[in-house]
């Protein structure tokens, strides 16, 4: 028991960043459902995982940038003007030396800096508070939902995920997992579209990828391709073009495949 | 002329052995949801709600023992390989299964409940049926006429290579998802968005019906798509 918990502990990072095999997923999902020492480790990482996802990127704003080539093309004009030979004005003296260039550099900086932040107002980090618990169980009885063993309570299980937080990676994989495994084609069609929320995922994208291998209906692996497509994702091309040529896709599968490489150029 | 004792004799022989060919089987707990599993090969099926507690299937299948009926957890399972046609009795509110990989078509009449009916290679037919309905058809259509959604659960019908025909009642209330690849979307209900118009996109169009209800959503590939108002 106690290898088993340290193995499983061991998966606990890769399971939340979400570069865990479907297999494994559901391996750590079973041990997690019956040990209550790995369900508190694994949700204090979700926690962490998810006040991560809550922290806001510093970018500076689109003004910054192009002030920036703005300033870029002045010094390049500048340069190419080629200044005449005559005596150097106060102004170059000045700032062709080095300690004063480096000076206004810095001063640049940090005006740049502040423009960024005037122009970038960061969301307000919460404290984690019972909301972050009641999302967590409104996630699990997602999943539940997702495993009913009705069809039309696991369909509805996915339109619940469709509204769930779009951050929330435990809602993306049960989807994923959907997408893969339920025994019913409505219910799959219904995952893929639900997904388009969560595109934003690189490895969930990467993920729903693979699903089309794993599918039986052509008609779920047009869904695939053609939310790839909606998405625009670029790195999609090489599997989709070597799609084009897979004779053991239907030729309806290999046309939509060219279909989105052209549409994806 | 001269055929036509062959012919009678042959009908009354017919009526002898299908007489022997049905089955009636109980659900275990009256109290309970009730479900219908047919997991048939090939054949054609037809499933229809009654007013009895039991079901009765018939089929020449069922002598041949190419077919077994059994009763396990309120859920009655038939599976097999039907070769002809099969009639399911079944009481108004069960829930269904249907998983037929070649059969010609499937029938389900007047049953009320989670209805989930797959086919590969047929047509699906749903008459007079209500609830939550999840029909399925690879290669062929989909025609139904709802006499009430589940307003609590979602319901979906999706073809790859058929048509999708849907008739609802007038009232009806359903948030609806309709799209087509290649194939036109025709409805005589009114679409609309909350204060607005429906959503269109190059591939489909979404919006409310009556205020809104239970997802509703229609999906084909080759097929058009028809969601009329009865």
């Amino acid at each position: 028991m106690t290898t088993s918990c340290e193995q499983i502990q061991q998966k606990l990072p890769e399971y939340w960043a979400g570069i865990i095999s479907v297999n494994e997923h559901r391996a750590v999902d079973t041990h997690l459902a019956a040990c209550q020492a790995c369900r508190n480790e694994s949700a204090e990482l979700g926690r962490l995982w998810a006040n991560l996802d809550r922290v806001p990127v510093e970018a500076p704003g689109p003004a910054v940038r192009t002030r920036f080539y703005d300033m870029l093309d002045a010094y390049r004009s500048g340069a190419d003007e080629k200044a005449p030979a005559a005596a150097p004005s106060w102004w170059s003296r000045w700032f062709g030396q080095p300690l004063p260039v480096f000076a206004g550099a810095l001063a640049m900086l940090a005006v740049g800096f502040f423009a960024a932040r005037s122009f970038y107002s960061p969301p307000v980090v919460k404290p984690e508070t019972s909301e972050i618990a009641q999302l967590r169980g409104e996630v699990n009885s997602i999943r539940e939902m997702l495993q009913q063993q009705s069809a039309s309570e696991r369909l509805k299980g996915v339109t619940f995920a469709s509204r769930a937080d779009k951050s929330d990676r435990d809602v993306v994989f049960a989807l994923l997992d959907t997408v893969k495994s339920d025994p019913n084609v409505n219910v799959r069609l219904a995952a893929v579209d639900a997904f388009k929320r969560f595109g934003t995922d690189h490895a969930a994208r990467r993920q729903l990828l693979e699903a089309i291998k794993l599918q039986e209906s052509p008609m779920v692996q047009i869904a695939i391709i053609e939310l790839l497509v909606d998405l625009n994702d670029q790195s999609a091309v090489k599997a989709l073009n070597a799609m084009t040529q897979d004779d053991k896709l239907q030729k309806a599968v290999q046309e939509r495949a060219r279909w989105a490489v052209t549409e994806l150029h | 002329m001269m055929y036509r004792p062959w012919l009678l004799l042959a009908i009354a022989a017919t009526g002898i052995v299908a007489a022997a060919q049905e089955r009636l089987i109980a659900f275990s707990d009256e109290a309970r949801p009730r479900i219908v599993r047919v997991e048939l090969l090939d054949g054609s099926l037809s499933i229809r709600g009654y007013e009895g507690k039991d079901v009765k299937v018939t089929s020449a299948a069922l002598e041949k023992d190419r077919v077994q009926v059994t009763e396990a957890n309120n859920t009655v399972s038939i599976s097999g390989m039907n070769r002809g046609p099969m009639v399911v009795q079944v009481p108004n509110q069960t829930s269904l299964v249907v998983r037929c990989v070649n059969c010609r078509e499937a029938v389900v009449e007047s049953v009320s409940g989670d209805l989930d009916i797959n086919l590969l290679n047929g047509a699906i037919r749903l008459m007079n049926v209500s609830g939550s309905i999840l029909a399925h058809s690879l290669n062929k259509s989909i025609s139904a006429v709802i006499t009430r959604l589940d307003p609590d659960k979602p319901s979906s019908f999706t073809s790859m290579n058929g048509t999708i025909d849907c008739t609802f009642p007038a009232d009806l209330k359903a948030d609806v998802k309709l799209r087509t690849e290649n194939g036109k979307i025709h409805t005589d209900f009114d679409l609309q968005l909350e204060g607005g118009l429906p959503v269109r996109t190059d591939r489909g169009i979404s919006g409310r019906i009556g205020g809104g209800g239970p997802e509703l959503q229609m999906r084909a590939f080759n097929g058009s798509i028809y969601l009329r108002k009865k």
